[in-house]
């Protein structure tokens, strides 16, 4: 038994009959496929299926040369929790949490009220007022989901199938907030810490925004691009009726323009023809945007590392699991890849090693400006800690079998500490570049064929400034050149723009409205602890939005 | 422009001197009227595959692959009356008599070259015009020369246009231009970096040589255009260009002809460092505990130029002895990580050569996408993140190769590879580039 | 000027002094073992003993070459003469003290031999050229001091293992169990090729090296080995390499005399 403390022992200990420093084990007795709850399920499943369709279907005896299972298939644990499950059930077609998470995120639309208000005032002379206002959106309640207004003999949307389509506003003046209806209210002062509220209410002022979530059937039907359009329709609808207005008259061309377009956020851009998808899908959402998403921050304000690996979760499954191995690849997919990030304990452990480190050496978070003393130092120090654990405990090099699991955890870490260390993320990704390459000169090996072209090209691209090359590390995501094709990269860094800026103490990385449009109790998923969700998805307990019972036969 | 105090040997594609001490500045894609012509050329090229509108037309099968509408048919002999179809087209396509509209009949009446006049490409802002100045103009040609009634009007479009609108490019048409639909460049600038390795090698009838030249001419030229070569960077291009592209000083040409019959990857490594030394480019800072020396240079830029030579020469030394394109990516990774290793100095573009390899490495070997090294080019997501020092050494690859591939050079070029090889300046890039650097050196 | 000797590898430990030294095509490989030309052809798979090189094209004499300088002054290969087939020979090599890791396989196919195709992965290190070049180069591979029965593997697919732990005789694991202990023997014998199909005999590869010796040859840096920690020049090196790029990144004119 090792005497050192390390967060990753416990789950090793459950993963291996052996202790985790132990080098020697044994192999092929364990009955391939059969061994695992999971894929027995699997197979019994696929029985019937080939029996009813009368085309065959999943079968492990396939593989090229002996069934997989040759080796034990190991549990994992959901870092932070004391859930255990299969690697299957972390699949995220097997996960009803992902997939939520996903939908909650891309059927999100928020948009700015000022501008339709200005139109009415200034261009029609109507008053607008809170209690109007108030009027507008119970109306848009309705509408949002499917609900017709204004218009005769419509074909409209069964609710049931649509509970989780509803509109909420915000704004930074108290008072507005106080006449709002509270039902349709995220309350900033409610739902985060004092400081953070602070912050947050001095950047919005007096604005009102609304936030438009539509429903997980249209997400699952449609697309991203789908939801300002949907949005924007309904809004438009609404303000005809709440403000009786003639149905179609030229002022309404406005409110089209302005929810459409002018006063929307929208939470991902379009992407390039090779890759072309709308917008609202994960290639277009920068890394800030997701690490904002993520309101792990309200609960834990003052622990910047856990509220990165929440993030760090967040963007494992949304860039690594949905993007690349489905978007942009499919099948079989990615998911080992994304969860050695927020399984095990592992990358747990890194963190606040690199935390610990942090505050010793430099006297606490976002303290020190970048500088080559610190990024070496810090990212070498980590680095070698990672890299040391692996050797040290057989079991975590074992847990983490691929060389792009251990290279994106190890610098993860180095990353993670230096965007503590300086509040500057563009630095902290420095840091992870400079672990990459003494990972790979330490192990002679890195990760997958492609793994680290975004790693070799890093260190220049960090602080240039040339044309596709400079942008703030926030700013960055899966569309920013180096980072469109290779796995394994964009879970952490969310992290490290979380941690940047969570070790400041900043109330969000990047937008502050998206900060608030997620503090909302109604979202289907709980973005206050991912892991958690996602734990109890792999556990099948977790209920998703969206479900078609009340329209298809029962079964 | 800022003036450069650097001159290079200018030689051609055997290693012979062409002409010493010309100012970097005249291989300028901002100065050269050679690259500059190259680049319009680019732009006022097009090809058309005369026998693929006649046979489309014939069909019915317009639009795209198994795309094939019933009793829909016209026939026209359109390669028979190549002749008369090219003099249409001219006068459609001039702007003023005697302007430099061309239309040359190529392969019995098969495809046509057609060069639009530069006054179409001046009269507006897009570099599709050629395309479409063509593709109408043929239209027009067919119609008016073979009487075709309105109710085949649209079998004519997509005979030449193939199925745009509905598509953003021309799908299944019969006008191709070397350049691609803005909407299929990855970002700004990235117009003349869209160009498939394989139509390099065409163009350049495999003349690894001038495969070389004419790539590091468009992606170079590329590298302005997006805004890349400005302040200190511009240097950092031009001396790119001279020395990885046109052969200046006799580097790629000396390394290649030192380590032709049986030096390896390694060998020109160690040529590069060599040279890099002897030219003082290099020198040792200090000795490290072991007796490792790190080197140091006292300009980047150069440093990066000589490398860049050295991995065009380990590019062709490594692909030539195994008639093979399939080792680009293994020679960018690993000549940039032996040459920093065996200097202690940043390697080709600063490690975005050596990415770049990671990345085609997987894409040329893997399930996932890309394809083999004639299919890349700079705008490819695999192969854009070097700043143009790898298609270049794609592009002599793809050149040397024997006939390893299946989607061959030839195949993935079709008609555009070879109706622009009969342009002598897309042919032959080096002579043309050469020859108005002397002639401008003194102005610049 | 002092004349310019190739050096090919920093740092002052162990594990660098060995990639060092296998790196440099001077130094000669350590034959440790003898595996007959028809053994190797089984294990690769590609052919079979006695079999004529299949072709993907024509000899270059039979259709002659295009234009073009280098080809006038580069010799190809002999299978590049010949039009061979491009194939390949993959290795796996285990965390525990292996002779050689993967990047060092790569850095050192490019300096000894000419004409290869290598790639690298955490777990596999795929070798492809031409079919009779290949078979040349892939006896040194396996005969040499870089191949260790037990720790290296020749895999084609289902590479899992290099970071498992060691089976109760010391060997990496390997999905198909393309090799086994021979306890009789001492040695390890492969009962199927690269890509699993089964051998009609088995062909031994020799007794696995003592750890005692590997730890001596390794290229491998280990916290219970030679950690890379202690090898602060190493670690400074790519410091430095890491600096230079950024700093080059952002202006390369800043980049002199450092």
């Amino acid at each position: 038994m090792s005497k050192e403390k390390r967060m990753f022992l416990e789950a090793l200990r459950k993963k291996f009959k052996e202790a985790p420093e132990e080098k020697y084990t044994k192999f092929y007795i364990y009955g391939a496929w059969r061994q695992s709850k999971r894929k027995r399920e699997f197979m019994e499943y696929s029985k019937k299926i080939a029996k009813q369709r009368n085309i065959p279907m999943y079968n492990p005896e396939l593989h090229l040369g002996a069934p997989l299972g040759q080796r034990v298939l190991m549990a994992y644990r959901m870092s932070g929790t004391d859930i255990y499950c299969e690697a299957d059930d972390l699949h995220f077609i097997n996960n009803a949490a992902m997939q939520q998470m996903w939908h909650d995120i891309r059927r999100t639309i928020i948009s700015g009220l000022d501008a339709a208000h200005t139109v009415l005032q200034k261009r029609l002379g109507k008053e607008v007022t809170p209690e109007t206002v108030n009027g507008y959106l119970e109306i848009l309640e309705h509408a949002l989901p499917g609900g017709a207004v204004v218009q005769e003999h419509m074909a409209e949307i069964n609710p049931e199938l649509v509970k989780d389509c509803y509109v909420k506003v915000f704004t930074g003046d108290d008072e507005l907030a106080d006449e709002i209806d509270p039902r349709f209210l995220i309350d900033i002062n409610k739902q985060f810490p004092a400081d953070h509220a602070k912050q947050l209410k001095e950047v919005v002022g007096k604005k009102l925004y609304q936030v438009c979530r539509m429903p997980t059937a249209t997400s699952m039907s449609c697309d991203g691009g789908t939801m300002a359009r949907w949005a924007a329709m309904q809004i438009s609808m609404s303000m005809i009726d709440a403000y009786k207005l003639m149905a179609g008259e030229a002022a309404v061309g406005e409110f089209a323009f302005a929810a459409k377009h002018a006063e929307v956020i929208e939470m991902g851009t379009l992407t390039p023809w090779r890759r072309a998808r709308g917008p609202n899908e994960p290639g277009g959402i920068p890394l800030g945007y997701l690490a904002d998403m993520c309101q792990a921050s309200r609960v834990k304000p003052n622990d910047p590392v856990w509220v990165a690996l929440e993030a760090i979760s967040m963007g494992a499954v949304l860039y690594d699991q949905f993007w690349f191995g489905s978007y942009m690849s499919g099948g079989v997919g990615f998911t080992q890849y994304a969860s050695c990030t927020y399984t095990d304990d592992i990358l747990d452990d890194f963190c606040y090693y690199g935390a610990d480190y942090v505050k010793k050496k430099y006297g606490g978070f976002g303290k020190t400006k970048p500088s080559w003393d610190l990024i070496k130092n810090v990212a070498t120090e980590v680095s070698l800690y990672g890299l040391e654990q692996y050797e040290k405990y057989p079991a975590c090099m074992e847990a983490h079998f691929g060389g792009s699991q251990r290279a994106a955890c190890v610098a993860a870490g180095a990353g993670v500490a230096v965007s503590l260390a300086t509040g500057n993320c563009t630095a902290g990704i420095n840091g992870w570049y400079l672990s990459q390459l003494l990972h790979k000169e330490e192990m002679g090996r890195l990760g997958f064929y492609g793994y680290d072209q975004q790693d070799q090209c890093g260190s220049a691209n960090s602080f240039s400034w040339r044309s596709d090359e400079g942008l703030p590390f926030n700013l960055r995501g899966v569309n920013y050149p180096n980072y469109a094709l290779n796995v394994g990269h964009q879970s952490a860094h969310t992290g490290i723009v979380s941690a940047a800026h969570g070790g400041r103490g900043d109330a969000w990385t990047t937008n502050p409205l998206i900060k608030i449009a997620f503090a909302d109790k109604n979202l289907v998923f709980d973005f206050t602890h991912p892991r958690l969700c996602f734990g109890k998805g792999a556990l099948r307990e977790f209920m998703p939005a969206g479900e078609r019972t009340v329209i298809i036969p029962p079964h | 422009m800022k003036k450069y105090k650097d001159v290079v040997d200018l030689h051609d594609d055997h290693g012979r001197l062409v002409a010493s001490n010309i100012p970097i500045a005249a291989l300028s894609p901002l100065l050269n009227p050679a690259i500059q012509k190259i680049v319009a050329f680019v732009k006022q090229c097009v090809a058309v595959n005369l026998q693929g509108v006649q046979t489309a037309l014939a069909t019915g099968e317009v639009g795209g692959k198994w795309s094939m509408l019933r009793g829909r048919s016209t026939k026209v002999d359109l390669v028979g009356n190549a002749e008369a179809v090219a003099r249409d087209l001219k006068e459609s396509l001039q702007v003023k008599p005697k302007d430099d509209t061309e239309v040359k009949v190529l392969k019995e009446g098969k495809n046509l070259l057609v060069t639009v006049p530069a006054a179409r490409l001046n009269a507006g802002v897009e570099y599709t015009t050629s395309a479409t100045a063509v593709a109408a103009g043929l239209c027009h040609v067919i119609i008016e020369k073979f009487n075709v009634d309105m109710w085949d009007a649209d079998l004519v479009h997509a005979a030449i246009w193939g199925r745009y609108p509905q598509t953003m490019d021309m799908l299944g048409g019969n006008v191709v231009s070397l350049l691609s639909v803005p909407q299929q460049n990855e970002g700004m600038g990235y117009a003349l970096r869209n160009v498939l390795a394989a139509h390099i090698a065409m163009i350049t009838r495999k003349n690894s040589m001038n495969s070389a030249a004419l790539s590091s001419i468009l992606e170079q030229t590329a590298h302005w255009e997006m805004g890349d070569a400005m302040g200190n960077f511009e240097r950092f291009h031009l001396l790119g260009l001279a020395y990885q592209g046109l052969n200046a000083d006799n580097i790629v040409y000396d390394i290649v002809k030192e380590n032709a019959k049986t030096g390896n990857l390694g060998d020109c490594v160690k040529s590069t460092v060599k040279r890099a030394i002897e030219d003082g480019v290099i020198r040792p800072l200090e000795k490290a505990k072991s007796g490792y020396t790190i080197y140091t240079t006292n300009d980047l830029n150069k440093w990066n130029a000589y490398a860049a030579a050295g991995l065009m020469a380990g590019t062709m030394v490594t692909c030539g002895a195994a008639r093979a394109m399939q080792h680009t990516p293994s020679v960018f990774i690993y000549f940039n990580d032996l040459l920093e290793r065996e200097t202690g100095l940043p390697a080709v573009d600063f490690g975005r050569v050596a990415g770049t390899g990671v990345e085609m490495a997987f894409f040329s070997h893997s399930i996932y996408g890309g394809g083999n090294p004639a299919v890349f080019n700079g705008n490819h997501i695999v192969t854009r993140h070097s700043k143009g020092f790898c298609i270049p050494c794609v592009a002599a690859a793809v050149a040397l190769d024997a006939g390893t591939t299946i989607y061959t050079p030839e195949k993935l070029s079709g008609v555009v590879g070879e109706v622009l090889s009969e342009v002598p300046e897309l042919r032959e890039p080096l002579k043309y580039v050469n020859e108005a650097a002397v002639k401008i050196k003194g102005e610049v | 000027m002092p004349e310019y000797k190739p050096q090919y590898y920093p740092g002052s430990t162990l594990p660098s002094q060995n990639r060092k030294k296998y790196l440099d095509p001077a130094y000669k490989l350590q034959k440790i073992r003898t595996i007959s030309d028809d053994d190797l052809i089984r294990i690769m798979g590609h052919r079979v003993p006695g079999e004529a090189y299949k072709s993907t094209h024509p000899p270059l004499e039979e259709t002659g070459e295009p234009a073009c300088p280098i080809r006038e002054i580069v010799t190809p290969t002999p299978g590049a003469k010949a039009g061979d087939r491009i194939r390949y020979i993959q290795f796996t090599d285990s965390v525990y003290f292996a002779p050689v890791t993967p990047y060092v396989r790569a850095w050192m196919y490019h300096t000894r031999y000419r004409g290869v195709d290598v790639g690298v992965l955490s777990g596999r290190v795929p070798l492809e050229a031409r079919e009779r070049d290949l078979e040349k180069i892939a006896k040194e591979l396996v005969e040499t001091e870089i191949f260790d029965s037990a720790r290296c593997g020749i895999r084609g697919a289902t590479v899992h293992g290099h970071a498992l732990r060691l089976d109760e005789n010391g060997l990496m694991f390997d999905a198909y169990r393309r090799y086994l202990f021979n306890k009789k023997t001492g040695e390890v014998d492969y009962v199927k090729n690269q890509i699993g199909v089964p051998l009609d005999k088995p062909i031994s590869v020799g007794k696995p090296i003592p750890e005692t010796e590997l730890r001596k040859r390794t290229s491998e840096f280990r916290v219970d080995g030679n950690a890379f920690r202690d090898d602060k020049e190493l670690i400074s090196f790519i410091e430095r390499i890491h600096m230079l790029r950024t700093i080059a990144g952002f202006d390369p004119e800043k980049v002199k005399g450092i």
